[in-house]
């Protein structure tokens, strides 16, 4: 955490070797947030270089204050949002398989990724930052915009929703 | 919560992911290019632009002006010598006024520029509003305004013994009413003519003024006071609400 708030400091000092390190250090992350948001993994590719690129671009104006990872899945968030929306237009469908988002195929695995799946989108998405991304859940609030014991409430749903599934 | 089910979720959903260097190497580039692009076209408030607008434009309205209270102040000791004195007593009215008037005048021709050329280059610099720009203009000629008043108030006191209210208002008045004369003519048209209109404006308030001295003298009379003030704070009043309709109209002009 002290590392990377140095690493943003820099970069606002103009170092831009810091940039680089910044990058390196969140892009497997939000590539594979990407990853679950977008249809393919060309799409997932493009959505989190337009990650960067928005975050390069508003730089700036962010005022750190130790949230920089909730912020930068918030910005991944939007793009994403974005991609659906250009694509919904472009009739695609959204029920794609994991082999075709771009994730090795795990047989013991799958069950639950389709338990997952079939979940309410607002319960998925947290089920997704919390055990695909391992966000805290102070972190997932951020991202969502919503009360934590909102996502308190929501991740426990989904759990029981799963647990039930799997009975 | 299920510890287990948790596990089960975190195991199956935290899976690795391989990514291209290529793709990292790329977003890097295309973020430091935008960064560096975005960083050069920063935004500045406003007081910082107040600021940046002194060595721009403030420097050589304050230069004008101060040249010209140089003058005045040269005037104002040859006309208070003692062979003068007298005379200058009498005429203090129409001196005042005189002054008022030419500071009003100096600081048209950069704000008759400003409003017909719009200033857009300078907009489009420096991401400011064109509101923002004509009012940073009227902070800088008022402020060169309020200093060559003060300096002419203090070198009347020093000279001529007379009531200090009086000197204020013989003063301010005559410029209030020259600003609101000339920022009425400024809003109704954008001719190229315009500063002439508002120098000329500024001329005829003079003459006005020296014609209503000579027929009502009565008028400068200490008596009189209450009536300088109530017209000095109605001509306030109106001043704001015409720089208020400049503002306004300037944004909207630039709007189209």
């Amino acid at each position: 955490m002290i590392y990377k708030g140095r690493v943003l400091q820099k970069i606002k000092d103009e170092d831009m070797a810091y940039m680089d390190k910044l990058i390196t250090l969140y892009y497997l992350d939000i590539f594979r947030y990407c990853l679950w948001h977008t249809p393919n993994r060309q799409t997932a590719e493009d959505a989190a270089q337009e990650t960067f690129l928005k975050m390069a671009r508003y730089f700036k104006k962010y005022v750190h204050n130790g949230k920089f990872r909730a912020y930068i899945y918030k910005v991944a968030s939007n793009v994403c949002i974005d991609i659906w929306r250009k694509k919904k237009t472009e009739s695609l469908t959204e029920d794609l398989s994991y082999r075709e988002q771009g994730f090795e195929k795990v047989e013991a695995d799958l069950d639950l990724k389709d338990l997952v799946q079939k979940l309410p989108e607002k319960h998925r998405e947290i089920v997704l930052l919390r055990f695909a991304q391992d966000l805290s859940l102070r972190e997932i609030a951020e991202i969502e915009n919503i009360p934590l014991r909102t996502v308190q409430s929501r991740l426990r749903s989904a759990l029981k929703q799963i647990e039930k599934n799997i009975k | 919560m299920n510890k287990k089910l948790c596990l089960d979720l975190k195991k199956a959903l935290n899976v690795p992911v391989v990514y291209h260097g290529e793709q990292l190497e790329k977003a890097i580039s295309l973020a430091n290019s935008e960064y560096e692009k975005h960083r050069s076209r920063e935004r500045i408030g406003y007081v910082e632009f107040l600021f940046q607008q002194i060595p721009f434009m403030g420097r050589r309205i304050w230069i004008f002006q101060g040249s010209i209270l140089i003058l005045m102040w040269l005037l104002l000791t040859t006309i208070f010598q003692e062979d003068f004195k007298y005379i200058a007593a009498r005429h203090l009215p129409d001196l005042l006024c005189l002054f008022a008037i030419f500071i009003t005048m100096t600081g048209l021709p950069f704000l008759c520029r400003s409003y017909r050329y719009k200033m857009q280059e300078v907009e489009t610099a420096s991401f400011m509003s064109m509101s923002g720009l004509l009012s940073a203009r009227l902070i800088v000629i008022g402020l060169g305004d309020g200093i060559f008043l003060l300096a002419v108030s203090l070198v009347t006191f020093s000279k001529v013994s007379i009531s200090t209210a009086l000197v204020i208002f013989y003063l301010l008045l005559p410029f209030l009413v020259s600003c609101c004369g000339c920022i009425f003519i400024l809003r109704s048209s954008r001719s190229r003519y315009n500063v002439f209109a508002c120098e000329f404006f500024c001329l005829l308030i003079l003459s006005l003024q020296f014609l209503f001295h000579t027929s009502v003298p009565q008028a400068y009379h200490r008596a009189a006071l209450t009536g300088w003030v109530v017209l000095s704070v109605f001509f306030a009043a109106v001043l704001a609400f015409q720089i208020y309709k400049l503002i306004v109209k300037f944004n909207r002009i630039c709007v189209c």
